[in-house]
């Protein structure tokens, strides 16, 4: 019958479009709250890095049938991520770096010490030069492997190799450093 | 493995070891406690740079890719009507121009027009033109004039809506008279009698073509019919 042909060609759409829908919801649930944080690690606002992730996974939804591997669906997030930050740059051109950065803390039950010595490894870590950064922080809130992120910094492994071990040795010799000051001066 | 590459190691990734890493640090405590001081770090660090996610973000995510696919499906319906209110219009038009194009539709309502065209310009010419001119003419619909008590003024080619026909006019003892030879494959509808107010018509079907007549007298047109019935002989 003439509906028929009709109803089954409907039948066959329809789980492509629940599936780009079911697939998106899953991208939020499962990494929302990452590069939530990545988020306000480069923008350093917690305002604007939520409207970084906005921007982030509507122009996912756009693109979302470029997806074709679910495993790599983190690293691709954090890939628009990036892009859209860089964009975010181009539109214009402010200076955010004013904003306090102890918006990053997370100030729940914390002791006046512990408060203090958060915002010393806070410094210490900012103190570092981006391109060593930006490789362990990828490693410490996305999880990634060295591939991926060679794959996402768009560098060969032993480039972001060497970067990791760089900035874990730098980190731990100014903390040292910071450690063996204090004792001095205590 | 010396010392030095089992800590350069375990600085860049703490996390994936391998085999030999991990048998490695089994045997030697000192770099299990240095494996366990990195993790304290890394750890140190997830906690500073982990702010509260707002409760709302995973929600509002949801609802913003919601608002987003609504106004690409309107823009869709926006489109679509735009589109079919084009289409509605072009068609409208092309329509109305082939009605202005083609307005005359029926073989009476055609030949009636041509001889109002051709109407002014007759008085300048009745000279009679010789029958082998018009024979030639006629041989295209395999027709053929004889000698006859009548003059052939005009005789031309004309076009009855994608129908080359021919166009006489005969100077008879009663007045002017109008003959279409029409060829019998033409696009209008056939009509045996019309007229308007100034001139009748008469449409006669032979075996070869439709022969149509226009006069502005009934008299001219019941002898002129008879007398071009005589003369114009078709081929078999």
């Amino acid at each position: 019958m003439w509906w028929s042909t009709a109803n089954t060609a409907e039948k066959k759409q329809r789980p492509e479009k629940e599936q780009r829908q079911h697939s998106y919801m899953q991208l939020v649930h499962l990494y929302h709250a990452d590069l939530y944080r990545y988020s306000c690690w480069i923008c350093k606002n917690t305002d604007i890095a939520e409207d970084l992730v906005q921007d982030t996974y509507l122009r996912a939804w756009k693109s979302i049938d470029l997806l074709q591997n679910e495993a790599s669906a983190k690293a691709w997030l954090f890939t628009i991520l990036r892009h859209e930050n860089a964009r975010r740059f181009e539109r214009k051109q402010f200076q955010y770096q004013e904003v306090e950065q102890d918006l990053l803390l997370d100030e729940h039950q914390v002791s006046p010490e512990q408060l203090y010595s958060q915002q010393q490894l806070l410094k210490q870590l900012e103190s570092l030069e981006p391109e060593y950064s930006e490789p362990l922080i990828l490693q410490l809130i996305g999880g990634f492997s060295g591939d991926e992120i060679a794959q996402l910094l768009s560098l060969n492994l032993n480039t972001v190799n060497t970067r990791l071990f760089r900035a874990r040795k730098q980190l731990r010799d100014l903390l040292t450093d910071e450690s063996a000051r204090e004792r001095k001066n205590g | 493995m010396d010392e030095l590459e089992v800590r350069r190691r375990l600085l860049t990734d703490p996390y994936r070891l391998s085999a030999e890493q991990q048998e490695q640090l089994k045997q030697d405590p000192d770099s299990q406690q240095f494996h366990q001081d990195i993790l304290q770090l890394d750890q140190q660090i997830r906690q500073l740079l982990s702010p509260p996610v707002p409760n709302t973000l995973e929600h509002s995510l949801l609802l913003q890719q919601h608002k987003y696919k609504q106004q690409q499906q309107k823009r869709f319906y926006q489109h679509l009507v735009a589109l079919a209110a084009s289409v509605a219009f072009l068609a409208g038009f092309a329509l109305n121009w082939s009605f202005f194009l083609y307005g005359s539709q029926s073989l009476g309502e055609n030949s009636l027009a041509h001889v109002y065209h051709e109407e002014p310009y007759m008085q300048q010419r009745m000279t009679a033109l010789s029958l082998a001119d018009v024979n030639l003419k006629l041989a295209d619909f395999d027709a053929q004039l004889s000698a006859s008590d009548y003059n052939v003024v005009f005789a031309n080619y004309c076009n009855f809506r994608g129908s080359r026909s021919l166009h006489l006019v005969l100077d008879t003892e009663q007045g002017l008279m109008t003959v279409f030879v029409v060829p019998k494959e033409n696009s209008l509808s056939f009509e045996a009698e019309f007229h308007d107010d100034k001139y009748q018509g008469r449409s006669i079907a032979t075996h070869k073509a439709i022969l149509v007549m226009v006069s502005d007298k009934a008299e001219t047109l019941q002898r002129g019919e008879q007398q071009v019935l005589n003369s114009l002989q078709f081929k078999a």
